[in-house]
């Protein structure tokens, strides 16, 4: 049999290069009506009175009123609604949708809209807590006592918006009976289950299918449920296919964002100048709604001490309420927050003790065996030093990190830092037993053709690519007899949403069970289905309370190194190298994870310095690309990368996940390479310009 | 004759590209398209007035809409050619771009009136010529495309590039590619893809 891992022409290449992939604002169905949303004035109180204009034939308001289920949508924390009834939390909250056969009459329509709002005053700062949690590992906060000395820095990060180049959008249809939505979608399951709740409808009578999907990193997750729900809504009052499209101002505003945060940090020393324990509190900015955030502070704060073994910990977080826009997945879910703080802390506890970052770091890295900060256990074996080892013999390291760092004032500061980081694959603790409970099914035709029934999406990582190059590869059939479709959930079992690196490791894993089954009882030319369902291996113990055991079935690894030149005169910083090693287990296909590595890289590389989110008095400040300036070719150099096979046992083939870890180590590598750059502590993420001359030139 | 003929675009290379492409629009593109086109043209040949002719794909199309309305609009709605995307409406993404007189323009940013006598190619035409089949394959064999939203940009970026300049340098391919944004690949990928047209198939632009 080949090595898996050689890289096969991608299976959706031809549809996409030739301009005939079908994302969802290519569909025109007949008769269909547009949408679009009437939003909140304000950022905080109450609608006292609605004014509506006179509809015109065929144009339609559809509002909380039409709702003949549920007023929320179905996620973690049932508190954002379809549609405001009365409370408003946060400015651009929609109240109601305008729907009609003319985009220019909707406008008209929405301008004659009136609202009257009683105002009360908005929350921005990080007073209202709706979550709190905390943890501890060892002795816990008791190690703080005979320290002999203690080390503490707080560290920020901002938003960041996902800018997937395709916009929000679903189309409602109806056939009178049933009700199905389109859309560019991560989670099919998800959209369907809310629609489940808001419409009061049977399952039976709900269908979601993805469309063809532009990109997504976690911001068509749960945010996709919310459109859906008020289409749906629309779709069931008027009759007609109705379409909502995001235009980019309404998607940079008014959906989900990366959580800013506020991250305390302190360290208890000993005399030998031991770590002997973490104290942490991570402050996440939930938005208006709670939505995911608790998920989010979760693996924030299980990511408490990146990779490195501390043995005493005490761990506590909150979000926050405040009347922004509500703040959601992305890519990473938490976890670069936290490795940003660890991977400077370790660097700032070093500094303050007079010894070499690198001995530091090299002492504390955990080994296999080692306990992770719930307490578990690293049962695989780790081969960070090997991947370090290679990275910096790449990138050169060594000879730059001394050299780098002297100030010729006249010239362009060079600066490079290295970032070790972790992913914990899969959802976090007995998530997937508890709440997703996956079930994946492979069908063969009398024709003999398999085709893969997953509710996975490809959004442009390559599910269906290596999905079926999975099953093929077990099968050893060729990869054109096993197909597999954008999920129709009339069609497809819930597999479980396309998040958290789980859909390779857990759905992958299931599918090449199941083709396992179907070889062994192979019947040509028979109609043969096999199904497997997901069992949790028996390590995996969590208890959720108090934040004890396996908190994931296996852990991806990797190491980032990036060099920058900071110049004197602007502060501006460019990027001069990238070199990565990663440890994804085995990959199923090595150019889909290298395109996976360079494209995380580079956007948790510009979360580190480039991308500029604000708030103020509750508005996002940024609405579109000309003012939120993520990285084009220009800005980007050729970024080198190499993976590590270390086959994980319950992976297919050994594969682990790959998606969000190649995102997290690039903000703390940029950071630490410009504060090596400029020889000041960084602790703030973005490092933009205007931060590097307060930290050079003093406040 | 079009006045395409005074443009950059008149070059030899220009002309075998657009009599391919004309004779494979006309054999694959649906017919439903081409029938749907010369429909829509002898209804404004009839009103007369203000309509814009340009040539498609190849092939001479007469639009009598509003002069001011978007090139985008145009393509997708009256001509079904939905691979030029919408990302920002604002002229900053190039999801929309489409070749006019070989030259890469944002067709969200451009008047149906300014293209008056030119030539237009969008996705659907440059995929049918051998060069776009060429770029097509070095962007599979280089893994260039992910999501794919900005892909058919990125194909015009590249044929743009590559036929004003045939031996770029990986400065000149970024700075090429600057006008197109795509948050999947960090664009590494690509550049390499184009590298080795470069390298490799610059005879195809010369
Ligand atoms: S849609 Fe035209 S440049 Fe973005
Ligand atoms: S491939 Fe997704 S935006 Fe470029």
């Amino acid at each position: 049999m080949s090595d898996i891992s050689r890289s096969i022409n991608k299976v959706d290449n031809d549809e996409k290069i030739t301009g005939k992939a079908v994302y969802i604002d290519d569909i025109k169905l007949e008769n269909m009506l547009y949408a679009k949303t009437v939003r909140a004035e304000i950022t905080s109180g109450t609608i006292i009175g609605r004014h509506y204009p006179e509809m015109p034939t065929d144009y339609h308001i559809v509002d909380y009123l039409d709702i003949p289920g549920n007023n929320y949508v179905k996620i973690i924390f049932e508190d954002m609604p379809v549609f405001v009834k009365d409370k408003v939390g946060y400015y651009g909250e929609p109240i109601a949708l305008v729907v009609g056969p003319d985009k220019q009459v909707i406008l008209d329509i929405i301008s004659q809209i009136v609202f009257e709002y009683d105002a009360i005053a908005p929350i921005y700062d990080y007073v209202d807590s709706v979550i709190h949690y905390d943890y501890e590992k060892g002795v816990g906060e008791a190690v703080f006592e005979p320290a002999n000395r203690v080390i503490e820095y707080t560290y920020e990060t901002g938003y960041q918006e996902h800018v997937y180049i395709e916009p929000q959008g679903v189309i409602g249809d109806t056939d009178g009976d049933k009700i199905s939505v389109y859309g560019s979608i991560q989670c099919p399951y998800y959209v369907k289950n809310a629609l489940i709740n808001t419409l009061g409808m049977d399952e039976k009578k709900v269908r979601v299918v993805q469309t063809t999907t532009g990109g997504a990193f976690g911001g068509k997750e749960e945010f996709p449920s919310l459109i859906a729900c008020q289409v749906a809504v629309a779709v069931k009052k008027i009759g007609k296919p109705i379409k909502l499209i995001y235009n980019r101002v309404e998607d940079m505003a008014y959906t989900t964002k990366r959580h800013p945060s506020t991250i305390r940090m302190e360290a208890a020393i000993d005399e030998q100048n031991n770590i002997l324990g973490f104290r942490a509190h991570v402050s996440l900015d939930g938005g208006a709604n709670i939505g995911l955030s608790s998920v989010v502070l979760q693996r924030a704060m299980i990511a408490a001490t990146g990779v490195y073994n501390i043995n005493n910990l005490a761990i506590s977080g909150d979000v926050y309420r405040t009347n922004t826009v509500p703040t959601g997945a992305f890519r990473g879910f938490g976890a670069p927050q936290m490795i940003f703080a660890v991977e400077m802390f370790i660097h700032h506890i070093a500094k303050e003790l007079g010894i070499d970052p690198l001995i530091l770091r090299n002492k504390y890295m955990a080994k296999q065996g080692d306990s992770t900060s719930t307490s578990g256990h690293f049962r695989d074996p780790i081969i960070m030093k090997d991947m370090i080892a290679r990275a910096k013999e790449l990138a050169d390291y060594d000879h730059k990190i001394k050299l780098y760092g002297e100030h010729m004032p006249t010239k362009d500061m060079p600066g490079i830092g290295m970032s070790w980081f972790l992913h914990g694959c899969g959802f976090t603790g007995s998530g997937e037993q508890k709440h997703i409970k996956a079930v994946v099914r492979l069908h063969k035709d009398v024709g003999d053709i398999v085709t893969v029934l997953v509710a996975a999406v490809d959004m442009g990582q390559g599910i269906k690519t290596t999905m079926r190059k999975l099953v093929a590869h077990v099968l050893e059939l060729p990869i054109e007899q096993v197909i597999m479709h954008n999920p129709d959930t009339d069609l497809v079992p819930d597999s479980g949403p396309t998040v958290a690196s789980r859909t390779l490791m857990i759905v992958g894993a299931l599918v090449s069970q199941a083709a396992e089954k179907l070889k062994e009882n192979w019947l040509a030319g028979k109609e043969q289905i096999f199904e497997e369902k997901y069992k949790q291996p028996k390590y995996i113990q969590w208890d959720e309370e108090s934040f004890q055991g396996n908190a994931y079935p296996g852990y991806s690894w990797g190491v980032n190194i990036v060099e920058v030149a900071v110049s004197p005169v602007t502060y501006e910083v460019t990027l001069k190298g990238t070199w990565s090693v990663y440890d994804v287990g085995k990959a199923i296909d090595e150019r889909i994870i290298m395109g996976q590595a360079d494209g995380g890289l580079l956007q948790g590389i510009s979360y580190g310095m480039l991308e500029v989110m604000e708030n103020k008095d509750g508005m996002v400040q940024q609405k579109t690309v000309t003012d939120y300036i993520i990285p084009t070719a220009s800005d980007t150099v050729n970024m080198i990368t190499e993976l590590m096979d270390n086959p994980f046992e319950l992976g297919p083939f050994g594969a682990k996940g790959a998606g969000e870890l190649t995102l997290i180590g690039g903000a703390p590598a940029v950071a630490l390479a410009i504060e090596n750059a400029i020889g000041k502590s960084v602790t703030k993420i973005p490092v933009t310009p205007e931060y590097i001359m307060s930290l050079i030139e003093g406040e | 004759m079009l006045s395409g003929a005074n443009s950059a675009a008149n070059s030899e290379i220009y002309n075998k590209i657009k009599s391919e492409i004309s004779s494979k629009v006309s054999n694959e593109v649906s017919n439903e398209m081409n029938s749907e086109l010369s429909s829509k043209a002898n209804n404004t040949v009839k009103n007369s007035m203000s309509k814009v002719t340009f040539v498609l794909n190849g092939q001479a199309v007469e639009s009598s809409e509003n002069p001011t309305k978007r090139l985008l609009d145009i393509l997708r709605e009256d001509h079904g050619l939905v691979g030029a995307k919408e990302g920002c409406g604002e002229g900053e993404c190039g999801g929309c771009a489409v070749l006019l007189d070989y030259k890469i323009v944002n067709s969200c940013l451009t008047p149906l009136g300014s293209v008056q006598d030119k030539q237009v190619i969008t996705i659907e035409g440059l995929s049918l010529s051998t060069e776009g089949q060429t770029i097509k394959k070095a962007f599979e064999d280089y893994g260039s495309v992910q999501c794919g939203i900005c892909t058919p940009g990125m194909m015009i970026a590249t044929a743009s590039l590559l036929h004003h300049n045939q031996k770029p340098t990986e400065a000149e391919i970024r700075e090429g590619l600057s006008g197109n944004l795509c948050r999947c690949t960090g664009y590494n990928m690509i550049v390499k893809a184009i590298q080795y047209l470069a390298d490799e198939k610059g005879e195809l632009w010369c």
